[in-house]
């Protein structure tokens, strides 16, 4: 619903512009109205403090304005500032108080004259924000270093730097009626599905939240059913692969304080995918996705598994094995289940610690954790060594595949559970329901399962095994390719 | 749309064979074999005016509510026989809570059905999907099986003349694994798919599958097969490539997995039929579908033979049904 000041026209009278002003924002301290004269006009310099180069104002607006002289009307000095003078190259200009607010929150300097009732603007932006930096959670050794900021339109000038093409499209749009935060979908018009395209624009429109301060605010209007585990809707923190992504005609989302891209639609076998992959021989790159695959399974069956075939099914053991496990377990004062969930738990505890505490805590975690899990608990019988080991096997499986880590997490659980009440029955229901959670998750007709289900042979040169670079530039894919 | 591929198709009605296979009952022996292959001809011979009535263009469910509510209660009776054999085995193939008496059976009968309803819930192309994807691992487990079996095996045992073992016995054996087939005539038009490409397909698979899997059977257990209630599975128990340890919980693996996508393979087709019959009870057309399938399971646990029957009779009421919407659309024109 538009605010009440939203359509409301900026009054000619000076005065009566600025008391409705410091009205509207009840005499806010950061609204900085500064009244000169200029060409003997009366007028008024707006910003928002602590969003505008203080600098930039005095040397680049305020000196060029000082310099004017002898305008007849304030109506002609704001057309020969806008015919004569650059002040900025992007110059909106605003004719109602609800474009006034948006423009001076967004780090614009806005002159009002007395006796016209448009302002102009001029983008000044300056406020302070986190410079570009390494991607925090997707690393990679031989492809660039730097990551999305905070800043829409730095992030924008990453991709645009990398894919100099008027075939790369940017609109903007603003959500969220309190925080009209920017938004900006960005495509490479000639690769990307018209129809997903338009589907996309029509899922955020129906975004009417009051504001936008996390991915989790725009996936779930991207996302076709919320119950399913698996996301449909990616995120990358990193240019170049929101890069390969957009040639494969996939469609990004910027959202302005975000340092990650929003990626539709987005498929299963691309959690095990990284930009690194290309850099490698295609061997070694297919080993490694193959490895993925494996950490995948073990980090969510391996749990289940153990409970499952040393409660119910020892005979897949050999003897020595089994023997280790039985003298292990005897002397474990708690049952498997009962001590895998507590293993469990208390990595996961630490994990969430480790995660919210302040950075130089984190150290002093890890020592404790050490000692608490791996030493104290064992010394004390508490927890058996093997299970322990397991544990940590299927802990390290999932760090190898840390865009799923939230469903494995979940899974896990799930699968000791499974594993622990009906032996490898349990799991095998656990796994036909995992898959057919994976196969019926679809985003905008782009199956979540594919190439594997349904079948595509084409796609498996990327992700059942990696394919020569040479091979691939004459492949000519795209994400529609894969559409039902 | 629902639609599928053939291949998706041809796999959800292959897994459901798959669990028959694993769950037959009695000796094995060559003629076994021959038996299933003619069985499975009559089969694909009773689904002719399927096919006839789908590439005709006016399908089989589109002639009204009685032949589509027939279908739902075979497909039902079918899926209840799928759990009574599920109930048979489950003993044989160690799954935990089994020897806990009828509660134990209840609940290993109850947790397939909650999987089998989860795989339904999402839908035929769901079930396509995830049928497509355990052919294939099945498959491989399968492969993995025969070839551990291969230690095992001794090919005189294909030469043994079991006297139990007539043609027509063996016949109406195969003719009861009739799962398949009931749900690819079901599905096929459901899913807006040209039933010729996925019928071969599946017959063809039906044939590989069956033959493989009987004949590994008989080499491996035909020197025990008197004593042998479940020949597959002893087959299974049986091949152990290692000296040390045993690999049979991998045969539990492929035999849950093939009975949670055969009893969806049943109860999708059946709950979409419901869903179009009453319409207002669409949102809870799976549970409606499944639940009677557990009943219609109890029944057939407690009465073997009309369990037997009803599977051997499916290929004939499927013709009789095809072929009555043939010939009725025939004389209309």
């Amino acid at each position: 619903m538009p605010a009440d000041y939203e359509n409301i026209p900026l009054p000619e009278d000076l005065r009566l512009t600025i008391s409705r002003l410091r009205e509207l924002t009840g005499n806010s301290s950061d609204l900085l109205i500064s009244q000169l004269t200029v060409g003997g006009a009366d007028c008024a310099l707006l910003c928002c403090e602590g969003m505008v180069s203080s600098s930039y104002i005095a040397e680049e607006i305020a000196e060029p304005l000082s310099q004017i002289s002898g305008v007849e009307s304030s109506a002609a000095l704001l057309d020969h500032i806008r015919k004569y003078l650059l002040l900025s190259t992007d110059s909106p200009t605003a004719d109602t108080f609800g474009q006034l607010f948006r423009l001076v929150y967004s780090g614009f300097a806005i002159l009002l004259a007395n006796g016209s009732s448009q302002a102009l603007a001029f983008g000044a932006q300056g406020y302070a924000s986190r410079g570009v930096q390494e991607p925090a959670n997707e690393s990679n050794i031989m492809g660039a270093h730097e990551g999305f900021s905070e800043v829409i339109r730095t992030n924008m000038s990453q991709v645009r730097r990398r894919l100099k093409t008027p075939e790369l499209c940017m609109e903007m749009l603003q959500k969220g009626s309190q925080s009209r935060t920017d938004l900006c979908l960005c495509y490479m018009k000639d690769r990307v599905p018209p129809e997903l395209l338009s589907r996309i624009r029509s899922s955020l429109d129906q975004i009417k939240l009051e504001a936008l301060l996390t991915t989790g605010h725009i996936r779930p209007f991207l996302e076709q059913r919320s119950f399913h585990l698996f996301s449909t809707a990616g995120t990358t923190e990193r240019p170049d692969v929101l890069c390969s992504k957009l040639i494969e005609g996939r469609v990004a989302i910027f959202c302005d304080g975000l340092p990650f891209a929003v990626v539709v639609p987005k498929l299963f076998c691309e959690s095990f995918q990284t930009l690194d992959d290309y850099a490698f021989k295609p061997l070694y790159a297919g080993f490694i996705r193959w490895l993925k695959y494996l950490s995948f399974l073990v980090a969510v069956l391996l749990p289940g598994v153990y409970a499952a075939v040393v409660m119910y099914h020892p005979e897949l053991l050999n003897s020595t094995l089994l023997m280790l496990l039985v003298k292990a377990e005897k002397e474990a004062p708690l049952s498997i289940i009962t001590e895998s969930l507590l293993v469990l738990l208390m990595y996961e505890a630490i994990r969430e610690a480790g995660v919210r505490l302040p950075k130089p805590a984190g150290g002093a975690i890890s020592v404790i954790s050490g000692l608490m899990i791996g030493d104290a608990a064992v010394k004390s019988g508490l927890v058996s060594t093997p299970l322990l080991t397991m544990t940590a096997l299927s802990v390290l499986g999932g760090m190898s595949v840390p865009e799923l880590d939230s469903q494995i997490t979940l899974l896990r659980f799930g699968s000791l559970a499974a594993g622990g009440f009906l032996g490898l029955f349990g799991v095998s229901l656990l796994c036909c329901v995992i898959l057919a959670d994976i196969c019926s998750a679809e985003s905008y007709g782009f199956p979540y399962f594919a190439p594997f289900s349904p079948f595509k042979r084409a796609g498996l040169s990327d992700t059942l095994y990696r394919t020569g670079v040479r091979k691939m530039q004459s492949r000519g894919f795209t994400v529609e390719d894969y559409h039902e | 749309m629902n639609r599928l591929s053939g291949r998706q198709l041809a796999a959800a009605a292959l897994v459901t064979d798959a669990f028959t296979l694993f769950c037959l009952r009695g000796g094995l022996s060559a003629v076994s074999a021959a038996g299933f292959l003619a069985g499975a001809l009559v089969q694909l011979l009773a689904l002719l005016p399927v096919i006839g009535c789908i590439s005709a263009g006016g399908g089989l469910f589109s002639s009204g509510r009685i032949v589509s509510g027939a279908a739902v209660l075979l497909l039902i009776g079918w899926g209840g026989a799928l759990f009574a054999m599920l109930w048979r085995t489950s003993g044989v193939v160690y799954i935990p809570w089994e020897s806990h008496g009828p509660f134990g059976e209840l609940l290993v009968g109850a947790a397939l059905a909650g999987a089998a309803l989860y795989v339904t819930s999402g839908g035929l192309r769901t079930l396509g999907r995830c049928a497509a994807v355990a052919a294939v691992i099945g498959g491989l487990c399968l492969l993995g099986l025969m070839l551990s079996a291969a230690v095992s095996s001794e090919v005189e045992n294909l030469a043994i003349d079991r006297t139990a073992d007539s043609f027509p016995r063996e016949f109406l054996r195969g003719l009861s694994l009739s799962g398949g087939s009931l749900v690819i005539s079901s599905m096929a038009e459901l899913t807006g798919e040209s039933p010729k490409h996925s019928v071969g397909r599946y017959f063809a698979g039906k044939a590989i599958l069956g033959t493989s899997v009987i004949l590994t059977s008989v080499l491996v257990a035909g020197g025990v097969m008197e004593l042998a209630g479940f020949p597959v599975v002893m087959a299974a128990q049986l091949s152990q490539p290692f000296s040390s340890q045993r690999i049979d919980s991998l045969f539990l693996i492929v035999f849950s997995v093939c009975g949670v996508f055969g009893a969806a393979a049943l109860a999708a087709p059946a709950a979409e039929l419901t869903g179009r019959i009453f319409p207002k009870l669409r949102r809870f057309r799976s549970v409606l579908v499944l639940a009677p399938m557990l009943a219609a399971g109890l029944f057939f646990a407690w009465s073997d033979t009309a369990g037997r029957v009803f599977t051997i009779v499916t290929p004939a009421a499927v013709f009789l049904l095809s072929a009555g919407v043939w010939l009725k659309r025939r004389a209309g024109a």
